[in-house]
C-alpha cells in the first residue's frame, strides 16, 4: 500500500496540523517507508496463528472504586501554555458545518 | 410507516445510548466523578494524559456493566478487552478513548417496549460497551479559544447500542424510556438528564415501505432529553423523505438537532469523518470477569420494572396503565411499596389512586420530584387507612393530606382529632342537621318538591357546610332522599 499527496493532506487535516505545501511529499515519502515495512510483515504466513490479545500471558488486575487522587490542578495548569481562571485555553476547535 | 404523496415511506432507527455510571471514581484512576466540581480539580495525571501514568480498571464499572447485561438477557463476554478509539479533539488528552471494539463486555440481549395499541415490541441490542467519557470543551465563553474543563474525562459509561429495530420516533422514545427506567432501577445511573448522565444519539434512515434494503443513514448526535428524540427523528424522516420524493439523495453524514430552531442541521459528512483505528489497548489486559463476580450480581439483582408490572396487576389488582407509571418510577415505586406494606389494612389500589392523584399534583404544584416527597410514606400509609376504614371522606382526606404536606410530622390521626375532621358516625346528630337544614330553608325545599333536582346538591352543601364536611356521603344522600321525597 502506498500513500499519495491526498492522504497526507487528509491525515493532516484530521490531526489538525498545519502542513507547507512544499512539506508535503517528504512527508508522504516517510510514511511510505514505514508502510513498506508493514508490507513486509502482512507477507508472513500466520494462517495457524492464533491471534494474541496481549504480549503477556496475564489479566487486569481491578481496583476498588475508591476516590484516592487528590486535585492536581495547580502542577497541571501550570505545565499548560494557556489557561484562565479555572479552565485550560485551546484555539477553537468547532466542527465545521 | 409515513405517507406522504403516493410513495409510503418506513423509517428505520437504531440508538446508541451513552450511560454513565454511577461510580465514585473514574474508570481508569482514583479521581472523583462528582458532578459540578470547581472545572479541572478532579483531574489526575493520568486524566490529563501525562507520560509515563497506566490505566487500571474499577471494578465496579465491571460491575455495573455486567448487572446491565443480566438484566437485558445478554451473553457476558468472560473475557473482554479494551481498545483505543484515536482522534484529535481536546477534551480528549490522549488523544484516543479507551473503548471496547472487538469483545465488548456485554453482546447481544434485549429490551421489550410497550406500544400505544398496548402490545409489546422486542428491541434487540447488538452490545453494550465499556468507555471512558471526554472532558467538557466550552466554545461560548471566549471568542478567541475554547475552554476545556477536564473533570469529566475518565468518568466511566456503557454505550448501549440497539439494533434497528425502531420503526417511528414513538418507538425510538419508548425504547429510550425503557432503557432509561432499567438502569436507574439496577441503580447503575443517577439519570440524571440535565447534567448529561444519559445521553442517546440516533440512526435514522428511511426505504420505500416494504423494502428490505436499508436506505443511507444520518446520525443525530448527542440528544440528552425524551422529547427532543422525538421531535429531532421526526424531524430527520421528514427531512429524508422531503429529499428523496425531491429525486435527492441522503449523504451519510452527522447532524446536530437544534432545539431553538427546531430543525436538524449538518455537522460533519463521514466522508471526511474520522477513521478511529481501533487496536487494543497495550497499556490495559485482557479483562478476565470471574464467575464469582457473574453470579454476585446475579445475587442482586433487582426486581425489574417488568416484574413490578405482573406483580402490581397480578397480585396487588393495578390497572396497567398505574402500575406502569410507579414501576417504572424507582423513586414513586418504593413511595408505594412503603405505603401498601405500613398500611394497617394493605389497600394496594387505594394506595396508588392517591398516589398517582391526589400526591401527584401536590408535587406538581410544587414543582418537587419523588424524591422530594415532604409526607413520608408511613405517614401516608395512616391517612390511607383512615379513609379506607370510612373514617375520612375521600374530600377530607385531601383536605387532611395538604396539612401533613405543610406540617412534617404530624400524623393524619392527629390532624383528624385536632380538628374534628372525623366523618359523623352518630346518625341521629346527622338527622336532626339534615331537618335543620330544611326548615331553614323552606323556599328551596319548595322548589325541589316542584321539580328543581338541581337543588339536591345545594342542600348537601348546606349539611357539610355545618358538619365542615364530616357528614358521611352516601349516609347523607340517603336521608335527604328521604326526607325530601316523603
Amino acid at each position: 500500500m502506498t500513500i499519495t499527496r491526498q492522504d497526507v493532506e487528509q491525515i493532516a487535516a484530521l490531526a489538525k496540523l498545519r502542513l507547507a505545501p512544499k512539506d508535503i511529499d517528504s512527508v508522504r515519502d516517510s510514511l511510505n517507508q514505514v508502510l513498506s515495512l508493514v508490507d513486509r510483515i502482512q507477507t508472513a504466513d500466520v494462517a495457524a496463528v492464533v491471534p494474541m490479545r496481549h504480549p503477556r500471558d496475564a489479566t487486569q488486575s481491578l481496583r476498588a472504586d475508591r476516590v484516592s487522587e487528590s486535585s492536581r490542578k495547580a502542577e497541571l495548569m501550570a505545565l499548560a501554555p494557556a489557561t484562565d481562571g479555572d479552565y485550560y485555553l485551546v484555539p477553537k476547535v468547532v466542527d465545521t458545518e | 410507516m409515513t405517507a406522504s404523496g403516493k410513495q409510503q415511506w418506513e423509517a428505520v432507527i437504531g440508538l446508541e445510548i451513552h450511560v454513565q455510571l454511577k461510580t465514585d471514581s473514574k474508570l481508569f484512576s482514583g479521581s472523583a466523578t462528582a458532578y459540578g466540581a470547581e472545572p479541572n480539580s478532579q483531574v489526575s495525571w493520568l486524566d490529563a494524559a501525562l507520560p509515563g501514568t497506566l490505566p487500571v480498571v474499577n471494578e465496579q464499572a465491571i460491575r455495573y456493566a455486567v448487572r446491565f447485561g443480566l438484566a437485558v438477557d445478554a451473553r457476558i463476554n468472560r473475557e473482554t478487552v479494551f481498545a483505543r478509539k484515536n482522534y484529535f479533539y481536546p477534551d480528549l488528552p490522549k488523544g484516543y478513548q479507551i473503548s471496547q471494539m472487538d469483545r465488548p463486555i456485554v453482546e447481544g440481549g434485549h429490551i421489550m417496549i410497550s406500544l400505544p395499541d398496548g402490545s409489546q415490541k422486542r428491541i434487540g441490542l447488538t452490545r453494550a460497551h465499556l468507555e471512558e467519557d471526554a472532558g467538557k470543551s466550552i466554545h461560548d465563553i471566549y471568542p478567541q479559544y475554547s475552554a476545556i474543563d477536564l473533570n469529566r474525562a475518565g468518568t466511566p459509561l456503557i454505550e448501549v447500542v440497539s439494533e434497528p429495530d425502531m420503526r417511528s420516533a414513538a418507538e425510538a422514545v419508548a425504547y429510550m424510556r425503557q432503557v432509561y427506567t432499567l438502569v436507574t432501577h439496577l441503580g447503575i445511573c443517577d439519570g440524571n438528564l440535565q447534567e448529561g448522565s444519559f445521553r442517546c444519539d440516533a440512526n435514522v434512515s428511511v426505504r420505500p415501505a416494504g423494502s428490505q434494503t436499508l436506505g443511507t443513514r444520518t446520525e443525530l448526535k448527542n440528544i440528552n432529553s425524551f422529547r427532543f428524540v422525538e421531535r429531532a427523528i421526526k424531524h430527520e424522516i421528514a427531512r429524508q423523505i422531503r429529499v428523496l420524493e425531491a429525486g435527492g439523495r441522503i449523504v451519510q453524514e452527522t447532524r446536530l438537532y437544534d432545539a431553538d430552531k427546531d430543525e436538524t442541521r449538518a455537522m460533519r459528512s463521514k466522508e471526511a469523518a474520522n477513521d478511529y483505528r481501533y487496536f487494543p489497548d497495550p497499556d490495559l489486559l485482557p479483562v478476565h470477569v470471574s464467575a464469582a463476580l457473574i453470579d454476585a450480581e446475579k445475587a442482586q439483582l433487582p426486581e425489574l420494572p417488568q416484574e413490578k408490572i405482573n406483580r402490581y396487576t397480578q397480585s396487588w389488582g393495578l390497572k396497567s396503565a398505574e402500575a406502569r407509571i410507579l414501576a417504572e418510577d424507582a423513586a414513586a415505586s418504593a413511595v408505594f411499596e412503603s405505603c401498601v406494606a405500613a398500611m394497617q389494612h394493605p389497600q394496594p389500589v387505594l394506595a396508588a389512586r392517591w398516589l398517582l392523584g391526589e400526591v401527584s399534583a401536590l408535587l406538581n404544584r410544587d414543582g418537587l420530584d419523588w424524591p422530594a416527597l415532604p409526607v413520608a410514606p408511613v405517614r401516608l400509609a395512616g391517612l390511607l387507612d383512615a379513609v379506607a376504614s370510612d373514617t375520612i371522606s375521600h374530600k377530607t382526606g385531601k383536605t387532611v393530606l395538604e396539612k401533613m404536606w405543610d406540617h412534617a410530622d404530624v400524623t393524619a390521626a392527629e390532624i383528624i382529632e385536632r380538628e374534628g375532621l372525623a366523618q359523623m358516625s352518630d346518625s341521629q346528630a346527622l338527622a336532626e342537621l339534615v331537618d335543620k337544614v330544611l326548615a331553614d330553608n323552606p323556599k328551596q325545599v319548595a322548589d325541589y318538591r316542584s321539580g328543581n333536582d338541581k337543588l339536591f346538591n345545594f342542600f348537601v352543601g348546606q349539611v357539610m357546610k355545618a358538619t365542615r364536611g364530616t357528614a358521611h356521603p352516601a349516609e347523607l344522600k340517603t336521608l335527604l332522599e328521604d326526607k325530601l321525597n316523603t
